[in-house]
């Protein structure tokens, strides 16, 4: 609808510009209407008049001025109508004016506006991003993720980007493993990928507590699956095997967790967490201080239970 | 910009993992088991063993007896039903073809394997130099992992045959 009323706007100012006969001059002040029709609010409009401009007028063309004006039009087009759209074509030619404008500026009059727009273009699709981060769209958020930081290198966008970085890396590791935890033998690699994720993470702040306590988590509940989900008549090599690999996924967890234990020495879960891997790794001594921590910390709360309760 | 950063964040909060349910201490109770039905079918008792039930006692491991009689109760091996029992002590033990005995249990271990030796009952333990006790096969810590020693002289005595598998597998023979 918007297309239809976009070529029929078009086509008029066309051939009303024709009727006139002097094509150039006026297009060459439709960067002006433009203008007034985007301050009007009237949008369609003023995309019309200042996509003639720049089309027809050749003195406009090579305008950063009317390039910055296009940028605004079609920005305020977008979050008009295609603000949840990550492929927004709008939004990509808002984007291409603010660079095309960038790029004619020789005076240096626009580029601080220029490049805030940019910068709130490639914060939009950080939003796009943000929206499509769960098992159902997952994919889109890795895809969208790129188009992210193209457009950040396109418009040379400076942006200390660690901590969304972290934040994605994360969240991914997260959703595949909620993907894995959904279907363990149809999603087996599935928690390949949330390691890899939650690795990446650490790359890039190997202190990082959620990313240390998740990936953790990861190992520490494979090495205790990997059991659980053993066949109780597996013959004892078999057993072996699987014990192995257990341990080894237990052993694994270990530094990720203690190290956020470092960070938050009372948080109850790492404790639980380190008491049981320790258990799990049949070194009872070290189960037992992590326990008596966690013991000692919820003791006073009403219905908690000690992580391992191996009375027998 | 950090609008959007704090939207990413809230959305990694509500994707936290849980532990893994089940926990450590059943999957360590579920080797332990799986470990003892290995025994039963890895080794060889007189004949006189050989009729009617195999009786596996548990002795002061509630969770274990609970775990091994759900998971194993019924089933059978070269033709003998398999039948679990919970002993809290020596004292109340009936004549079985294998008793595990848990640590809390084991000090009364040297003065009852004689009596074990003749009800040709094989001894799994679970504490240091149990072997010298009188146990057969006492469960180890091998490198993180549980594993198990075996003393043939004790089984000798018996006399039980242990299979070549757990021969193999064992951290030690005696």
């Amino acid at each position: 609808m918007i297309i239809f009323k976009y070529i029929s706007t078009l086509l008029i100012v066309l051939a009303s510009v024709l009727s006139f006969g002097q094509i150039s001059n006026k297009y060459c002040i439709y960067d002006q209407v433009a203008l007034e029709k985007y301050q009007d609010k009237d949008l369609d409009a003023a995309r019309v008049y200042i996509d003639s401009a720049i089309l027809m007028c050749e003195g406009l063309r090579n305008d950063p001025y009317s390039h910055h004006v296009k940028g605004f039009i079609y920005y305020e087009l977008y979050k008009r109508d295609e603000v949840d759209n990550p492929y927004s074509t709008l939004r990509d030619s808002a984007f291409n004016a603010f660079l095309q404008s960038n790029s004619l500026d020789t005076n240096n009059e626009f580029q601080t506006k220029n490049n805030k727009s940019l910068r709130n273009i490639a914060a939009r699709i950080q939003m796009n991003v943000a929206n499509l981060l769960d098992t159902n769209n997952y994919k889109k958020a890795i895809e969208v993720n790129k188009l992210y930081k193209e457009t950040l290198l396109k418009g040379d966008i400076k942006s200390d980007n660690k901590a969304y970085d972290i934040s994605f890396y994360i969240n991914l590791g997260g959703i595949f493993v909620d993907l894995y935890e959904n279907d363990k033998v149809l999603n087996a690699t599935m928690i390949d990928s949330a390691i890899h994720y939650y690795k990446k993470s650490l790359e890039l702040d190997s202190l990082n507590f959620v990313g240390n306590l998740q990936l953790g988590y990861v190992y520490h509940n494979l090495s205790i699956d990997i059991i659980l989900s053993m066949d109780p008549e597996d013959d004892i090599m078999t057993m072996y095997e699987n014990q192995e690999k257990s341990s080894n996924f237990g052993l694994l967890s270990l530094p990720y967790l203690k190290i956020a234990h470092q960070q938050q020495p009372k948080n109850t879960k790492i404790l639980y967490g380190l008491a049981g891997i320790y258990f799990m790794l049949q070194e009872k001594d070290k189960s037992d201080f992590y326990q008596n921590l966690y013991n000692e910390l919820t003791k006073e709360q009403d219905g908690s239970q000690p992580p391992l309760d191996d009375d027998k | 910009m950090t609008r959007f950063i704090q939207i990413a964040i809230i959305i990694l909060f509500s994707s936290q993992l849980a532990w893994s349910q089940g926990g450590a201490a059943e999957a360590n109770l579920k080797i332990k088991s799986m470990f003892v039905y290995n025994f039963v079918k890895n080794v060889d008792w007189p004949t006189s063993s050989k009729e009617g039930d195999f009786k596996i006692g548990i002795l002061a491991d509630k969770k274990l007896y609970q775990l091994m009689n759900s998971t194993y109760a019924g089933k059978e091996i070269n033709g003998q039903k398999l039948v679990f029992e919970f002993y809290d002590s020596f004292s109340t033990m009936s004549k079985c073809q294998i008793l595990y005995v848990a640590p809390n249990a084991s000090k009364d271990l040297s003065k009852n394997s004689s009596k074990l030796r003749a009800n040709k009952t094989l001894v799994v333990s679970d504490s240091g130099g149990l072997l010298y006790d009188g146990s057969v096969i006492n469960f180890i810590i091998n490198n993180n992992k549980l594993a198990f020693e075996i003393s043939k002289t004790n089984a000798d005595l018996v006399p039980l045959t242990i299979g070549p598998a757990l021969l193999k597998m064992a951290a030690s023979v005696i």
